[in-house]
């Protein structure tokens, strides 16, 4: 838990536009206010709806990944060898992922370093 | 040509689909080809300066194989060249508004001039991918000059330098890894082909779907601050984090699953970081192909964990600082680094101190759910 909290602290730090908006963001952490704009932001956005469709694949995968049972294998190697079940899979995934985007794609993060 | 555009969804399927149609002897090029095409994209004119580093990097190795004797200045030269090319393009204005600032700080606080000095507009464009593949010659001619053998094919060598999914940000490789699989013979397999698939259609959900979303919102917390409130602050520094991670990490999984179509295998950059154990453990799970690097070609160079305790703190220091300035010249990103070479170092005595006191250490991996060692 120290460790994720101290990458919040050093994001602030990495994503900020300098030092004065930087401890304005860290002390907005501790000062008690009421919260409206960035959690309704949140709330309104598919994030929630996303985020629990990511970890729902993460742990299904990992159950499939980990699993000894035959049939979670024979549904494993089934996948893998069959092309018309990624076809139809990966195109439903570029459906989601058309569906979820937001209107203004951003440049990946890392390009500008 | 972003990986998220239209223009990469119609450009990689052609370049795979006359891969795999051409001869063995031809995909090589092909490969070059498409990689300049890629870059070319963007600025015509950075083409050149990519092709010109490949050359004189490339003669760099083989003349420090030549001429062992001479190896260490041949060395130098290679690195004031790289790392000049770096600092000239992403440096630049960075070195002169901080200058002028310091100039304008000392005359004002000492009354000298009244006077405020302006910044140079230096109109530099920072290249793409400028500090992966500089890093990745830089790399190459260190390790020439450690023993390793050159790579003689220069058109392997220039594919290494421009390999369209790692040529704008990594992950950063190592061209023993590569430049072996560029000699091997590829086959088509339905397995690579299918993973690769899988790790692009990841990408683009990690990329699109949440680094993108999670933008929206952290932006908006950004851009308002004082309207903030306890939550909001939270939601939108924790947004970051996660943000930079989808983002980076959907980059990746793109830039690998597009490798895995050619059947080439770049290095991974990521391994579940925010499970990381502690700050040591975080930077061996995130950006893995950069923390290796700074290992082995600045932290080991400096002294490593070579000497005293003291020394080992200040080589990580320094490291972290220097890893920072590499993110972006902005002393947001030196603080940035310094903040992580202090966690570093505070994690280091902390662990010292816990293993010191046994008791106090076999609590911690009670709290943490581990054995203790």
């Amino acid at each position: 838990m120290f460790t994720v909290y101290f990458l919040f602290q050093a994001g602030i730090l990495f994503r900020a536009d300098g030092l004065p908006q930087a401890f304005a963001i860290a002390q907005k952490m501790y000062i008690p206010a009421a919260s409206k704009l960035v959690v309704d932001s949140f709330l309104a956005s598919c994030l929630p709806l996303a985020l629990s469709l990511y970890w729902g694949f993460l742990i299904i995968k990992g159950l499939f990944e980990k699993s000894d049972n035959k049939y979670a294998q024979s549904i494993v190697q089934w996948w893998l060898h069959s092309a018309p079940a990624q076809t139809v899979a990966y195109l439903s995934i570029a459906i989601v992922i058309l569906g979820f985007a937001p209107m203004q794609v951003a440049p990946f993060i890392y390009f500008q370093f | 040509m972003l990986f998220n555009s239209f223009t990469y969804l119609v450009f990689l399927p052609i370049v795979v689909l006359l891969y795999w149609l051409l001869p063995e002897r031809f995909r090589t090029t092909l490969l070059l080809v498409a990689s300049y095409i890629f870059y070319m994209n963007w600025m015509p004119a950075y083409g050149l300066l990519i092709l010109a580093l490949t050359l004189v990097n490339y003669a760099i190795g083989i003349a420090i194989d030549k001429h062992r004797e001479k190896s260490k200045t041949l060395l130098t030269v290679g690195l004031v060249f790289n790392l000049g090319c770096l600092c000239f393009f992403k440096y630049a204005n960075f070195l002169a508004d901080s200058v002028v600032q310091s100039v304008n700080w000392i005359t004002h606080s000492t009354g000298a001039q009244s006077a405020t000095l302006q910044s140079p507009a230096l109109k530099i464009i920072l290249p793409l991918g400028i500090s992966f593949f500089t890093f990745e010659f830089i790399h190459y001619i260190t390790d020439i000059y450690r023993g390793h053998k050159p790579v003689k094919n220069i058109r392997d060598f220039a594919l290494f330098a421009a390999f369209f999914p790692s040529q704008i940000a990594g992950p950063i490789k190592r061209f023993q890894d590569f430049v072996h699989q560029l000699e091997e013979k590829i086959v088509f397999k339905f397995q690579n082909f299918s993973d690769g698939l899988f790790l692009i259609f990841q990408g683009l959900f990690k990329k699109i779907v949440l680094g993108d979303n999670l933008g929206a919102v952290v932006n908006t917390g950004f851009s308002h601050i004082d309207k903030l409130g306890m939550l909001d602050a939270w939601i939108a520094v924790a947004g970051f984090t996660f943000q930079i991670f989808f983002d980076f990490a959907g980059y990746t999984d793109i830039g690998r699953g597009s490798a895995l179509l050619f059947g080439y295998k770049v290095p991974e950059n990521f391994n579940l970081p925010f499970l990381a154990a502690n700050l040591t453990d975080f930077w061996r799970r995130w950006h893995m192909s950069l923390s290796t690097w700074l290992r082995d070609y600045l932290f080991i160079p400096l002294g490593g964990s070579r000497g005293g305790a003291w020394k080992v703190r200040r080589n990580v220091f320094i490291t972290m600082v220097l890893g920072g300035l590499w993110h972006g010249a902005a002393w947001h990103y030196v603080i940035w680094g310094a903040f992580h070479g202090m966690g570093l170092v505070l994690s280091k005595e902390w662990h010292d101190l816990v293993t010191k006191f046994r008791p106090l250490h076999a609590c911690a991996h009670i709290r943490s759910g581990t054995a203790p060692g």
